[in-house]
């Protein structure tokens, strides 16, 4: 028996186009109205409990793992502890990202019973007034703590995860000490994505390179990410890797809407295939829009190659394409995370 | 040399998935990111691992399939599945 870290399955998974990492957003629907959403609903019906779970024996049967089922807010389906039993007997690892306040005690012993690795709890605030002010409903912080408390009963693994914005960023110290006081982990989200329909009009909220610069400074992760932009600078200059794939999206990852619809993963907005057309097989191995993006390769990125920020940057076809329409360009909101970067290691190395 | 009493059973822990991919079984731990992979012989006892087989069950089935000496196969089998429990992979009934 050999003991590997997981990214050596992922790299596997790439290689042989094992769809590993599978982000599936179950439903649309959502019981907050936050400010910075970028679902675009379509007036399509979404898939039943019959076809999600068609879906997921489809998924296991390809190989994929490890599944993040969000949405939407995944607990306004009423399906959606059926849908977690199918995820158990499937043998996922999964991941649940939801805003918490629909967790009743009852779904978190389900949550728990069927092995759930850890839900993600949207957080924005540790002030509940600014909470409640980003979701626009009333009381959603104390009933998302509801939620959380219910999980952590339960011994349910749970991380918070804040969208990190311009107006609220001065407080992200505070949401650090408020799951430090919880006893649990956070993420942060260090931008404001243009809506699924590419209206950009919500990605003013995002961080300035200023306020980023300063979350990165005070990362644990900085020495790390020296390192592997260190490695990742003197690949982008092997000609041998000109021709590799520029990302994984379409080989060991992908997205699946709650329409069905199939993605190369969830930053890239191209439709490849609709599972009620289709066995998630037969997209994967035959569409020829996942053959061309699969086709992207680093020496396209011509912009990017040419870039001085391109070490501290992991160029995304699917950013390019949500900003600027095109898969090759640089999206200028994408970049910024990278001079942030740059300016943080460069402050911390002087 | 581990060894396990043959009337011994185990059963897969709560806290992993896994899938057969290609022959070969890959096992991720819930609560950790490591991967585990096993090859063929080590698949075949991870299977045969289900809560109600014993190990001397496991250990002939390995002898039938392998044609292999029932020592050799005993040997394997309590290697293994001592390595499966120190990983916390498995754990007797």
């Amino acid at each position: 028996m050999k003991r590997h870290p997981i990214e050596i399955l992922m790299n596997k998974g790439a290689k042989k186009k094992w769809p590993v990492n599978i982000h599936f957003d179950l439903t649309y629907k959502c019981n907050e109205r936050c400010i910075h959403c970028y679902v675009v609903k379509q007036k399509r019906k979404e898939l039943s409990l019959h076809e999600v779970k068609q879906a997921l024996f489809q998924l296991a049967d390809a190989h994929g793992l490890l599944l993040t089922l969000s949405g939407g807010e995944i607990f306004t389906r009423e399906d959606v502890l059926d849908i977690l039993m199918t995820t158990k007997k499937l043998n996922f690892r999964t991941v649940i990202l939801s805003n918490g306040s629909l967790i009743t005690a009852y779904a978190a012993k389900w949550i728990k019973k069927t092995n759930v690795a850890e839900v993600q709890i949207s957080i924005y605030n540790a002030d509940a007034h600014i909470h409640d002010t980003i979701t626009r409903s009333k009381n959603s912080f104390k009933q998302t703590m509801k939620g959380i408390g219910f999980l952590k009963k339960e011994g349910v693994r749970v991380v918070l995860k804040t969208p990190l914005m311009r107006h609220t960023f001065k407080d992200y110290k505070k949401i650090k000490l408020f799951a430090d006081k919880l006893g649990i982990e956070y993420l942060f989200g260090p931008v404001i994505l243009p809506k699924m329909n590419f209206d950009k009009s919500l990605t003013h909220l995002s961080p300035n390179v200023n306020q980023l610069k300063k979350l990165f400074l005070d990362s644990s992760t900085l020495k790390k990410d020296l390192e592997a932009i260190k490695i990742r600078a003197e690949s982008y200059n092997l000609k041998s890797n000109l021709n590799k794939p520029i990302c994984d999206g379409g080989f060991n990852r992908c997205y699946i809407s709650p329409y069905g619809d199939v993605f190369p993963c969830g930053t890239l907005r191209i439709k490849v295939g609709n599972l009620r057309d289709n066995t998630f097989r037969e997209i994967w191995d035959h569409s020829t829009a996942l053959r061309d993006i699969r086709g992207i390769s680093v020496k396209m990125m011509e912009e990017c190659l040419q870039c001085g920020l391109l070490a501290f940057c992991i160029p995304c076809p699917g950013m390019g394409h949500q900003g600027t329409g095109n898969l090759l360009k640089p999206y200028k909101l994408h970049c910024k995370i990278a001079l942030a970067k740059k300016k943080a290691i460069e402050k911390n190395t002087i | 040399m581990s060894n396990f009493s043959p009337n011994k059973v185990f059963s897969k822990c709560d806290k992993i998935v896994w899938r057969i991919i290609d022959g070969e079984t890959i096992i991720l731990g819930l609560e950790d990111r490591n991967v585990y992979t096993l090859n063929n012989v080590s698949t075949l006892i991870w299977n045969s691992i289900n809560g109600k087989a014993e190990i001397k069950v496991i250990i002939d089935k390995i002898v039938k399939e392998f044609r292999i000496s029932h020592k050799e196969a005993k040997q394997d089998v309590n290697d293994f599945i001592c390595d499966l429990e120190k990983n916390k992979l498995i754990a007797s009934k």
